[in-house]
Formats: structure tokens, sequence, C-alpha cells
């Protein structure tokens, strides 16, 4: 009886370990960057972990076409669902039932000169998205479309996780009450 | 507990005992079955969850959506007729059970108003999770999907590590109510043999032995006259000391041919089953957006929730409403009462039941069979550039449903044939009573044919 207690002592500290690992294997973070060009100007849209449903904050750099960061811009982004394989000519169509980014305006941190603009993009459904950057530079106004595709992974894993958390609970609970049989 | 003695079957020198071929005796005997079967399905349940929840987020590309609902659901029902609950000895959620009951399992008795309201709770759940899929979208939505596996996952690591054996296969598994129903029209019975059970003062089958856990399912074979609840583990094989147990073909639908203990709950989820049917053909049929606007204009809201709940009640009504008017009608002619009229000719509809869902998730299986290889391939970037997921024309299909619904009929009216010449005598009653029965068939069958001819569409 000794040996089976081990053994389900084991298989809950399994059971444990790879809640506690798995979040740390698949949600391995680090920025994730996204680039388009218009007129020279190279768009760089860096999310700061991989996009997923909810608010995510970015951040945008915009370069010349020497390379140089403008941080005199004015940047908008916009975003509309289900874009990615469609004809953009399209736009025009009655898109009423699609999910839509409302504008959102990016902002500079103070004393940061080195062109880098930050905001929050609130994705409402995972898939395909198209992210409109509109931005001023030099007098002009420019848009830029930058395709994104946003995860659904993160909130699977959470739910996923919710659900592991709970049926480990029991377990260790079912443990903690189980009667050991008394030997005579 | 007591250790088996025997390693042969006297029984088998029974007529039609298919444990006479050695084979089939020895694999069902052996310490490898049924895990060599368990053991792969609970891998292919966990590749199936990790696709639900990290796989495509369109049902159309995601392969645990094409093996849960265009491969398994609609096999479900064809291995029920042919090998009764056999599904439930290798589900993933009984060999999860097991495997927590094996560590943790505390083996609590099973709760009281499980044993006695368990069907009831059978009903409401497999009615509730019908309307949920129709209202939240589980089965378009691979997460969905996902989510209602782990909370059956839940539900049954919560029975294992709590209570005995597998309490929740027995009392709370809406598909174990289902397979009970199916698995009595089905045509493989397992049952001890009287005259050795009777001189048995072991009951290894029930209490288990030193190396084979006891019945599952807390049947005991020598009194068992239903597969209702057998689920051919072969335990009771194993732990047998007399070689009485037997395995034996029958024809389909023999079982409810005359039911020994008929109840109320399962004649009512008879009629609840076609009340679903009827609900997954309505909903999938090219004209139900249409009904829906018309629904809208009728009860003045927009509310899916709200035009969707009164086509499940009309749905789930009909039926049982149209058992209720054949249960008054030979209440009339045969001096029974209406319970026991709806008790005993309820169960004369699972023919027509189990035709009518092999009938609807045949489209499913053979309009959308080859997604499984589709979402497979994809997984090793295969794109199969929007192909015809079908197996064979819509018309074969149409011809194979219009089959299945005229031997689902057939059954049914046999059915209540066999049922009326068992409960009376004189051939005026039986007919009197066969009448109102079969015209509930007919009705149904009837309402199946018109479903299947009108074009439906894709699960995926």
């Amino acid at each position: 009886m000794d040996q089976k207690r081990k053994e389900g002592g084991l298989l809950i500290g399994l059971v444990l370990l790879f809640m506690m690992l798995l979040p740390s294997v698949v949600l391995a973070s680090g920025e994730h960057g996204l680039t388009a060009s218009v007129d020279g100007y190279q768009v760089n849209l860096f999310f700061i972990d991989a996009p997923k449903v909810g608010s995510v904050p970015v951040r945008i750099k915009i370069t010349d076409v020497n390379g140089l960061p403008i941080d005199t811009a004015y940047i908008e982004v916009s975003g509309m669902q289900g874009m990615k394989d469609m004809d953009m000519s399209m736009a025009g169509d009655d898109m009423s039932s699609m999910a839509t980014v409302p504008t959102q305006v990016l902002y500079k941190e103070q004393d940061d000169n080195t062109g880098n603009y930050y905001g929050v993009i609130p994705f409402s459904t995972e898939g395909d998205w198209i992210l409109s950057t509109h931005f001023s530079a030099n007098g002009q106004v420019l848009s830029a479309n930058i395709p994104v595709d946003v995860d659904r992974n993160a909130t699977a894993l959470l739910v996923l996780l919710g659900f592991l958390g709970l049926n480990a609970l029991i377990i260790w609970w079912a443990s903690g009450t189980k009667q050991t049989p008394v030997s005579v | 507990m007591t250790t088996p003695i025997l390693k042969t079957s006297p029984a088998c020198a029974a007529e039609g005992n298919l444990l006479k071929y050695k084979w089939l005796d020895q694999f069902l005997r052996s310490r490898w079955y049924p895990g060599v079967i368990q053991w792969p399905t609970l891998f292919l349940f966990i590749i199936i969850i990790y696709q639900l929840f990290f796989g495509p987020a369109k049902a159309h590309d995601n392969l645990g959506t094409a093996l849960t609902w265009v491969f398994w659901w609609p096999v479900i029902p064809i291995i029920f007729l042919f090998l009764g609950r056999f599904w439930c000895a290798i589900c993933p959620f009984a060999t999860l059970n097991d495997l927590v009951q094996k560590f943790v399992g505390n083996n609590k008795p099973v709760p009281k108003f499980l044993k006695k309201y368990g069907i009831w709770i059978i009903d409401a759940s497999f009615i509730f999770i019908t309307w949920s899929d129709h209202v939240w979208g589980i089965v378009g939505s691979p997460l969905g999907s996902g989510v209602l596996l782990m909370i059956l996952t839940t539900a049954v690591v919560t029975s294992g590590a709590f209570f005995e054996r597998r309490t929740f296969c027995r009392h709370i598994c809406f598909l174990g109510g289902l397979a009970g129903n199916y698995a009595q029209a089905g045509m493989l019975s397992l049952h001890g043999t009287p005259d050795i059970c009777a001189k048995c003062d072991t009951a290894a089958c029930y209490k288990g032995t030193e190396t084979v856990p006891g019945c599952p399912i807390f049947e005991f074979p020598r009194t068992m006259t239903s597969s209702a609840n057998c689920v051919l583990c072969g335990d009771c094989l194993k732990n047998c000391p007399n070689g009485s147990i037997q395995l034996t073909l029958r024809p389909p639908t023999k079982e409810l041919w005359f039911v020994r203990k008929p109840r109320v709950e399962a004649a009512f989820l008879a009629a609840v089953i076609m009340g679903i049917v009827f609900v997954q053909n309505v909903t999938m049929l090219e004209v139900w957006a249409g009904a829906l606007t018309w629904l809208e204009s009728v009860t003045g809201t927009t509310s899916y929730y709200v035009n969707f709940t009164i086509t499940f009640i009309i749905a789930i009504t009909l039926p049982v409403s149209l058992l209720s008017w054949a249960s008054l009608e030979a209440a009339k002619r045969n001096q029974s009462t209406f319970v026991e009229n709806f008790t005993r000719f309820g169960y004369a509809i699972i023919a027509l039941d189990l035709a009518a869902h092999i009938a609807h998730n045949l489209f499913h299986m053979l309009a959308e069979g080859k997604a499984i290889l589709y979402t497979a391939l994809e997984i090793f970037g295969v794109n199969s550039h929007n192909a015809s997921p079908a197996l064979v024309s819509t018309s074969t299909i149409q011809v194979l449903q219009f089959g299945l619904v005229g031997l689902g009929f057939l059954g049914s009216l046999y059915i209540v044939y066999r049922i009326s010449k068992t409960y009376y005598t004189d051939d005026a009653v039986v007919w009197a009573t066969f009448k109102p029965y079969a015209v509930l068939m007919g009705c149904l069958g009837i309402l199946n044919i018109i479903l299947f001819t009108l074009p439906m569409a894709m699960r995926m």
C-alpha cells in the first residue's frame, strides 16, 4: 500500500511539475517584430509578446530612407479582422460584420529621441488582421498596412491550465482524504 | 476476494457462444485486453485535446474537430449497433477514471440520489449539451469542443477520485445513457450461463479477484438481463472461476422485444433522442436560415437564444407528445395505464432513433470524411487547396439514409408488435395496441425522410 501511495504522490508531482513548466515553455516571451515599407519609410511594429486576443502593448519605430528614426511623427493605428488573404480593393464593400480595432493614437515617451512610439491595440478575436498605420512625415500623410496573425494560444493555454489546475487540486484533495487500510 | 480457477469456459459449449473461438476467448482473457486498445485511444484523445486548444482556430482546418465530430461522433452509434457498449470499455474518460482511482481513489459508495435519479441527470445533461452546442457553437469552435472535453474530464477525475468503480460512466455520462439505450438494440450480448451461475457462491464477477477488479459498471452477470450497462471490458470473464460467461450474437433490437424491467426515464430518453436528431437535422438544413428569419418575425426578437430555444423545445416535445398520445390511445384499448404503456412502448423508438442518428451522421462522415486526411496533412504543411472532402456523392448518401430510416421504422414496428404480444394474449388487444404506436412510428419515420430530402450544410 505504501508503494501505491508513493506512486500516487509521484503522479501528482508529475502533474504539478507539468503545470509549472508548461507555461514557461509555451509562453516563452520575446518581442515579435513586423515590418512594412512605404515611399522609402520603413515601419517597424513590435509586439512585446506574441499578439493575442485582448489589449496588446505595441511599439512602433519608423525610419526614413537613410535608416534614421523619425521622432516628430503623428502615428495612428487602426485595424480590421479577416483581411489577410482578402483583395484590398474590396475594402469599400460592406464589412459591417467584421471586427475592427478603433483608431489608436500612439504616444512617445518624454525625452525619448530614439523614434519609438507606444500604444495598446485591442484585438477582439483571434485570426488574421490587417493593421493600418497612418503617420505624418515631412508634411506628408502616409499609410502602411501590416498583416498580423492574432494568436489564440495564450487564451487557450490559460483555459487549459485552469482545467489542469482544477483537476490537480481534486487529485491532491482526494489523496489527502484517502483512508489507508489498517493491517491486522 | 477469490482467485479465478478456470481458464477455459464450460459455457463455450453453449450454442452461439462466440467464446468457442479460442483466439477471441484468449484475447478477451488476456491481461492486454482492453489496455491494448485503451491506451492508444487515450493517446489519440491527448492529441485531440492538443489540437482543439492549440491547433488552427477554424474548425474547418482543425484535426481535433475532424477526428471528434466527423470521425468519432458518426462512428459511435454504428459501434453501439454492432458491438454494444464496447466503446465505453476503451473510452479515454474511463481510462482516466481508472488511473486516478488506482492512485488516489477514495472509493466511496455511489450517492443514493445518483442511483435514484442518475438517468434523469443523464437526460437533462444530454438535452443541455445539445442546446449549448447550438447557442454557443461548440462543434463549430475547436476551443469550445476542447472546453466541453475538459469539463467531462474534470467530472470523470472527480468521480474516479472520490467514488467507487466507474460511477461517472454508470450514473452521469450522457453518452453512457445514449449508449445504454442503443446497446439494447445492439447485436452483441454478454451474460452468464444460468445453470452454472446458480451453483456459484463467489460472485467474483461482481466483487473482483486479487488480480482483476469486479464489474466497473456495477453489473452482476448472474442476474443481468440487459446489455444497457455491459461495456464488454472482459473483467467478469477473467474473474469467473466457473467459466460461466457467454458472448453471443443476436438479431438487432432483440433485447427490446421484451424488457424485463422497463423504466420510464429510459423510455423518455428514447423519445428525447428522436427530438435531438430532429434538432440536429433542422438546424443543419439550408432552409434553417429562412425559418429562423420567419421565427424572428413571429417572436419579435432576433435573439438566437430565444428563437433556437423555442425550436429546441418544439423538437424535443414533438416525439414525447406523440408517444404520450399513442400511449393514451393504447391505454383505452389494453387496460394498462398511460404510464405503463409509455414506459413499455417508449423503448420501441430506440430502433428508429439509432437508424436516424446513424443516417444523420452518415452525411457528415461521407460528405466530409476526407477532411480528416486534409486536416492531418495540413499539420505537416500539405495544403489540400480546398479539395472536396466528400467520400461519395450526395445522392448516394441520401439513398443510404432512406434505407436506414426504412430499416429503423420496420425495426420499431416489430418491437411494438413483440411487446404487445408479450403483455397481451388476446390478438384483438395486441393489434389494437399496435395501431397507435404504428401511427407514431409512421409519423417519426416520415418526418425523418422529409428532413433527409432537404439539402444539408456541412459540419466543418
